[in-house]
């Protein structure tokens, strides 16, 4: 296939996520579980014999979600309904909402009322993240959630399927993490693969089914090493590259092509603390685990937390610190979506933690359904000029 | 000093709650109690969301503070604007909750009705089970006053309340009792809070009583007013003093029905009101709503502190469900079926919805809510979309015309 294919499959996948996984659909005969929130256990979904989808929602204007939805709710909330109203996911089985914020659980009341697919369930994850009884409760809750889907589609989620759904998944996760790395330690002159299509890997794998990602995922990476002389391991970082280094953090890119406004710039993405990035896949289920709903609960308490949850053992802004010491970067974007209150209450404390470590930082609040992307451009431009001089 | 003497109109006299002034000393005297514990350290100090586990620290004898109360005063004192820009200025978002930048700015700044603003806490206690705004503002607080909190993790009720998720909440009331130990430095005394729970119920139940007597045509209090006296239900729920002062409330307010006291002077129109008040604007609302013969007869809101009570068989498990199944933690359409009993007690031709910016978990679904109450209970419903206390969201030329549609729609109606 080669890289450049493997690339184009992924972009057209973004590009069209309802068409590439309603194919699937069709072909596989499978039911499509669509979810708005990463917390979602893709694993279980997948176990059932589902093919689970993620809703990102879609850049443009709202037509019917507003008779529904209040203007400041964020666009993800507004969007999503919007294509749900507007039949766009007639193809689906149901979706899958496992709580997230005080939008997203309104919106499950909305949408149960309004979207009727023949399914609809919330998973509703604890929001304390560091105690034994949320750990308790959080297993519970998802083999309640296990036991419905076995109802609602008359099948028995074996111990055993779920561990080969893990397997799948950590492949995923594996790969995902060997594309960041590789992104993050590559020197100018190798100009291996640009911020926004390390993104649509990402978001690819939320669309389509774990075993078909994987194939891509091979693929890409195989020939994106090829001839460049790439050695993971060891690379002598930053000798002869005077690119600014960046690092995104925030809620969901839903416009890749922010990335790239950086790269345009003379800079470069070296990692992320996005959903649609590093947290989505930075930890893995543990597979030596005989119980995989506890080894799928594990995962869920120690992947890196979204603003969302409570966990005083896991500090965001010693995170993000971590994240940019290792990838050596000069500046962050932190990139919102206007109206997500959870990260807008962490910003300026993240803005503070980046501070003792003289890493400056800049807010971008974008809506899906008016990005005002030049303006973005702008802004980004004159941050990553701003980074070069301080470097 | 000369003292000027005005001419009383006597029509507005008699309106006036006696039990107006008790209120107004209760709350003083709490305030300065908190405010000299906080010099001399006699007593710890909690600040604590309003939906959260009040009755055990009355029981360890810490003084519970509220920063959601303090906001609404912010707001009613008209301060909220000028603090939330100094929250602004720190970086946080414009859309972010009102009574959190208004309380941030507070905390900051030490601008306040009180004096010296707030006391400092000595730990923070919040429940998630009126949104998810508390969890975040709290630890943002955590992190300014250098203090431990503890997070009551309610999960969201879609439906019924299942096993897991109540056995998850009253484990989480053993850990908080774990936590006033350490934070306090004394045994949890579980005969006491038994006791303290015994009087909440008994609290509950009297501001049940204040909020029925608008059951009454005319009604001898509007929501106007019930958002004035819900201070102690709320602060001081599980005291003696709360208790005596809503038994007082509750006389007022028959001998008012029996003399023919009402709220609204030629009561033609009653009507229901949903969210958080615009506190910035309760006195040109209520003027508004009575000048067309309007009364805010019941609201969500107040009715809120008078549905979850504590079954004092188990008190500490009591507690636990009776956070877990407050008003915002249920999904939309039991608030729906419990707006359509509201609608039937007070017998409302009307229903107002104040789509709050501030408050998300409050105010989505409200349209839908709009249109099936509507529809469902045959009444008009009027949207006002505004802010609890971020007054620059607020249009008043839009609002009063609106109402006046409004208005205009249930008089047709009637006739």
């Amino acid at each position: 296939m080669g890289r450049e294919e493997a690339l184009k499959k992924i972009r057209d996948i973004v590009n069209d996520p309802v068409g590439s996984v309603k194919k699937f659909k069709d072909n596989e005969k499978k039911p499509v579980f669509s979810y708005f929130c990463t917390y979602t256990p893709e694993e279980i979904i997948h176990a059932a014999g589902g093919i689970p989808f993620r809703i990102m929602g879609e850049t443009k204007s709202v037509e019917r979600a507003d008779s529904h939805l209040q203007s400041y709710s964020c666009s993800l909330v507004r969007t999503g309904l919007d294509m749900a109203l507007l039949g766009r996911l007639d193809f689906i089985e149901g979706t899958v909402f496992p709580h997230t914020c005080d939008s997203i659980q309104r919106l499950s009341d909305i949408w149960k009322a309004n979207a009727k697919y023949p399914y609809h369930t919330d998973i509703v994850l604890p929001v304390k993240l560091n105690t034994k009884s949320a750990r308790n409760y959080l297993i519970e809750e998802l083999e309640a959630f296990k036991e419905s889907l076995e109802k609602h589609l008359s099948v028995k989620i074996t111990d055993e399927k779920l561990q080969e759904s893990i397997k799948l998944y950590n492949k995923m996760r594996e790969n995902l993490a060997r594309l960041y790395k590789i992104k993050r330690d590559a020197q100018k002159s190798q100009q291996l693969i640009l911020a926004s299509d390390v993104n649509n890997c990402v978001k690819a794998a939320m669309y389509i089914p774990v075993e078909e990602h994987n194939k891509l995922m091979d693929e890409l990476l195989d020939n994106l090493d090829e001839g460049s002389n790439i050695d993971d391991n060891n690379i002598d970082k930053n000798k002869s590259d005077d690119r600014p280094r960046v690092i995104f953090s925030g809620t969901l890119c839903v416009f890749p092509e922010i990335l790239d406004y950086v790269e345009e710039a003379g800079g470069v993405v070296v990692g992320d603390d996005m959903c649609t990035g590093y947290r989505y896949f930075a930890t893995k289920v543990d597979e030596s685990n005989n119980n995989p709903i506890d080894a799928i609960s594990d995962r869920i308490i120690k992947r890196p937390i979204c603003a969302a949850k409570h966990n005083p053992d896991f500090d965001r802004g010693s995170f993000l610190k971590g994240l940019s010491k290792d990838a050596n970067a000069d500046g962050v974007v932190f990139l919102l979506l206007k109206f997500c209150d959870p990260h807008s209450f962490d910003y300026p404390y993240l803005v503070e933690s980046l501070k003792e470590i003289e890493i400056p930082s800049i807010l971008i609040e974008a809506e899906m359904d008016n990005p005002a992307l030049g303006q973005v451009q702008t802004r980004i431009e004159a941050f990553v000029e701003m980074i070069r001089e301080n470097k | 000093m000369a003292v000027e003497k005005k001419v009383k109109d006597p029509e507005r006299e008699k309106r006036k709650f006696q039990s107006a002034k008790d209120m107004r000393e209760l709350m003083t005297a709490y305030y300065t109690e908190a405010k000299v514990a906080e010099v001399d350290g006699s007593k710890k100090i909690a600040w604590i969301t309003s939906g959260g586990p009040v009755e055990p620290l009355h029981a360890m004898d810490v003084i519970p503070i509220y920063p959601e109360n303090h906001s609404a005063m912010l707001g009613a004192s008209k301060m909220s604007v000028e603090l939330c820009e100094v929250a602004e200025e720190m970086g946080y978002s414009r859309d972010l909750c009102s009574y959190f930048r208004a309380d941030i700015g507070s905390a900051v700044t030490k601008k306040s009705p009180i004096p010296g603003a707030l006391p400092k806490p000595d730990f923070l206690v919040a429940s998630n089970n009126i949104c998810g705004t508390v969890t975040k503002w709290y630890e943002v607080l955590s992190r300014f006053f250098e203090v431990p909190l503890f997070l009551i993790d309610t999960p969201f009720i879609h439906g019924e309340v299942t096993k897991q998720s109540q056995r998850y909440v009253e484990a989480q009331m053993e850990e908080y009792i774990e936590f006033l130990e350490e934070n306090c430095n004394q045994k949890f005394d579980r005969d006491r809070f038994g006791e303290v729970a015994n009087m909440a119920v008994k609290g509950v139940a009297l501001w049940e009583d204040v909020l029925a007597t608008c059951e009454n045509k005319p009604s001898p209090m509007s929501c106007f007013d019930a958002f004035f006296f819900i201070g102690p239900i709320v602060t001081l729920r599980g005291t003696e003093k709360c208790n005596e002062f809503y038994k007082k409330l509750v006389s007022e307010l028959k001998e008012r029905i029996e003399n023919n006291i009402s709220a609204v002077p030629n009561e033609k129109i009653r009507l229901l009101w949903d969210n958080i008040p615009i506190w910035t604007r309760l006195r040109d609302r209520s003027e508004l709503f009575a000048s067309h013969n309007a009364c805010l007869v019941a609201d969500t809101y107040t009715n809120a502190w008078a549905r979850s009570k504590i079954n004092t068989d188990d008190p500490v498990k009591g507690l636990a469900n009776a956070l877990h199944n407050v008003y915002l933690n249920i999904d939309f359409q039991q608030m729906i079926e419990e707006v359509k009993v509201l609608v039937k007690r007070f017998s409302a031709d009307g229903f107002v919805i104040h789509s709050n910016r501030s408050c998300k978990p409050y105010s989505l679904g409200q349209f839908d809510m709009a249109k099936i109450i509507q529809e469902e209970m045959d009444i008009p419903t009027l949207i006002i979309e505004a802010d609890q206390t971020d007054d620059r969201v607020f249009s008043e030329e839009q609002t009063k015309t609106r109402v006046e549609a409004f208005i205009e729609t249930i008089t047709d109606k009637a006739s």
